[in-house]
């Protein structure tokens, strides 16, 4: 056992190495004052100071920001929707409708993003952000669908007939049982599609109106036309906002799944 | 409080027929208990009964009125569920006030009629927990007087004792009663478990594959099951299946498989018919000479001793035929072991006939 453990340790760090050391790497650069990444590490705040006077980086993080935003909220509501509606469905049908919601995962986002590029041209349309939602949207959803199907799954059937026995009709059991029992999934599928249209860079940058611009399509062009640890800074701070919002999904589930199957303490 | 009839009650899934015509009444203020094992019904009368499900033929009556159409929120009915289904965002206080919310009672109303049911269930001061910091029979309590607070018309529990442990489970049982006999509610209750139905209702119902078998009082259907199903089911029992060879008032011989067989019983079957006899093992009394004055009794020898405690467990091969016998260890000594000759004497009144069709 013990030999076993050590080998089992030894992999993992290995692994947790190999995932982070770029990221790692990529932080402590973002703190030295080199213009080039180059040692000695020199201490300092100089790229954030720079960072916080590019006016161009900080409009296309706001951009960023609201799209994942709006995309975060409109792939809750319409997750929410499909998970409920489906629930009615039985048998085949729910099944084939279930798969139909998770396939945009298994398309890559460069055809999404062709195809709607594509269509927008067939139909003779100007390129706009209407259709960056959508495409974000497509993208984002499944994420959302997942972790609510995942929710409903494993909520207890008999408390909406509970309430239905204890005199609530349809409205007020979904109202005061249904929707809160699901809202900490709401908020962690929200948070996931959050993440995944800030992070996109594929669709936004087959999408994107001219004159508009999303973080990531700042990094791709400022690393082609001259890389400056600004870059590095930005992402730190995109991986410290990740991570904060990662620990609220975390700590909103992991609580509420608790609270749902409750350790049962004799 | 209020009665329950079902009439001709049917349910099928598909092609499945779970609830094959049962009728069944209920009276006002008992505990009846429906027992059987999985995939006997009992559940989904519960469920039909508390409108979960639509019935595909007959009619459920509470309190005369025909309730088949009536929607689940307005039936009125209290119900305990196996998994107790607490609201887990909900606090103690907001779970057993929920039904009476629905009611739109006055604040007043509900902040003493939750008080009063907490108190019934001795759940004072945790109102402000929430259910997952409850151990299973607090939950279990909760979910109790959650379904009794709103005074329904009749109680069902769900196998609502069954995920509890044994020792926990018995300590519910008797809590349990003690808290219906309080309330004098209807109460209808689903198990699978024999011991449960015994000590804990008013009226056993046995069902098997989308009927009842038999009702009666726990007593009545413990010493007098109508057939091998029951007589199996709730407790154990030795058969004797065969011809009819002799009979006077207080013996039969029986042409057996396994020989003949002098049994202590009067049956009313002639001689020439075939029959199934069964007998509790708790009522063989295990002689080493043939104490029977009428006839001669049974004989075997004795293959295992199965000590449990308060009573042993003798298995006879009487000519192949196994017989189990158990008696009570109150002499704090084994009567016999393996090997020895025994002969096997009970009351003619507790050898049973049974309603089975017996094939010559």
């Amino acid at each position: 056992m013990k030999k076993s453990g050590i080998i089992s340790k030894a992999f993992v760090i290995f692994a947790l190495i190999y995932l982070y050391t770029p990221i790692v790497v990529l932080m402590v650069m973002s703190f030295n004052s080199s213009r080039y990444n180059q040692m000695p590490f020199d201490f300092s705040f100089k790229w954030y100071q720079d960072l916080f006077q590019n006016n161009v980086l900080i409009q296309a993080a706001i951009n960023s920001i609201w799209i994942a935003a709006v995309t975060g909220v409109i792939c809750v509501i319409l997750a929410t929707l499909l998970v409920l509606g489906s629930q009615a469905l039985s048998g085949r049908l729910k099944n084939s409708v279930q798969t139909f919601m998770l396939m945009p995962l298994t398309i890559p986002w460069l055809i999404i993003g062709l195809s709607i590029l594509l269509m927008i041209r067939a139909l003779d349309f100007e390129k706009n952000l209407f259709f960056v939602l959508a495409g974000h949207t497509v993208i984002s959803l499944p994420y959302s669908v997942l972790v609510l199907q995942a929710r409903m799954q494993s909520m207890d059937p008999a408390l909406e007939e509970a309430s239905a026995s204890l005199g609530a009709n349809v409205m007020t059991t979904f109202r005061r049982i249904t929707l809160p029992v699901l809202a900490p999934a709401m908020v962690a599928g929200g948070f996931l599609s959050f993440m995944i249209s800030f992070d996109n860079f594929v669709l936004s940058y087959f999408l994107m109106p001219s004159g508009f611009s999303t973080l990531p399509i700042e990094i791709q062009s400022s690393i082609k036309f001259g890389f400056t640890p600004e870059i590095n800074a930005v992402s730190t701070i995109i991986i410290g906002i990740s991570l904060l919002c990662l620990a609220i999904v975390g700590l909103i589930m992991g609580s509420s799944i608790k609270s749902l199957f409750g350790k049962k303490e004799v | 409080m209020a009665t329950v009839r079902l009439e001709n009650l049917t349910k099928k899934y598909g092609e499945n027929t779970v609830l094959d015509g049962i009728s069944l009444e209920i009276p006002e203020g008992t505990l009846v208990s429906l027992l059987g094992p999985s995939g006997c019904g009992k559940t989904t009368t519960l469920r039909l009964i508390a409108g979960f499900e639509q019935a595909d033929g007959g009619d459920i009556y509470i309190d005369n009125q025909r309730v088949n159409d009536i929607k689940v929120h307005q039936r009125n009915i209290g119900m305990v569920f196996q998994s107790y289904a607490l609201f887990p965002h909900m606090t103690v206080w907001d779970n057993v006030a929920y039904g009476l919310k629905q009611r739109k009672l006055s604040k007043k109303e509900i902040d003493s009629r939750v008080k009063d049911v907490l108190k019934l269930v001795q759940l004072e001061g945790y109102e402000a927990r929430k259910p997952k910091q409850l151990s299973g029979g607090q939950q279990q309590r909760v979910a109790l007087a959650r379904a009794l607070v709103i005074q329904p018309k009749i109680l069902l529990l769900d196998e609502s004792l069954s995920a509890l442990d044994k020792k926990l489970r018995v300590e519910m049982q008797v809590e349990l009663r003690r808290i219906l006999d309080a309330s004098g509610i209807t109460a209808l209750f689903v198990t699978h478990d024999q011991e449960e139905a015994l000590t804990l209702s008013d009226y056993i119902v046995v069902m098997d594959r989308g009927t009842i078998v038999q009702v009666g009082k726990p007593y009545e259907v413990y010493e007098a099951p109508k057939n091998r199903f029951v007589a199996s089911f709730l407790g154990k029992s030795n058969f004797f299946e065969g011809v009819i060879k002799e009979k006077n008032d207080i013996v039969i011989i029986l042409e057996t498989s396994f020989g003949e067989m002098p049994l202590a019983t009067s049956s009313p079957r002639e001689v020439g018919e075939a029959a199934l006899y069964s007998i509790r093992p708790e009522k063989i009394k295990l002689e080493a000479t043939d104490k029977n004055s009428a006839a001669e009794s049974i004989s075997g020898v004795v293959k295992f001793v199965t000590y449990a405690g308060n009573i042993s467990s003798y298995t006879i091969d009487c000519n192949g035929l196994q017989v189990i016998a158990e008696s009570q260890n109150a002499v704090g000594e084994f009567q016999f072991k393996e090997g020895d000759l025994v002969f096997l004497c009970w009351e003619p009144q507790f050898c049973l006939l049974m309603e089975d069709e017996v094939k010559k």
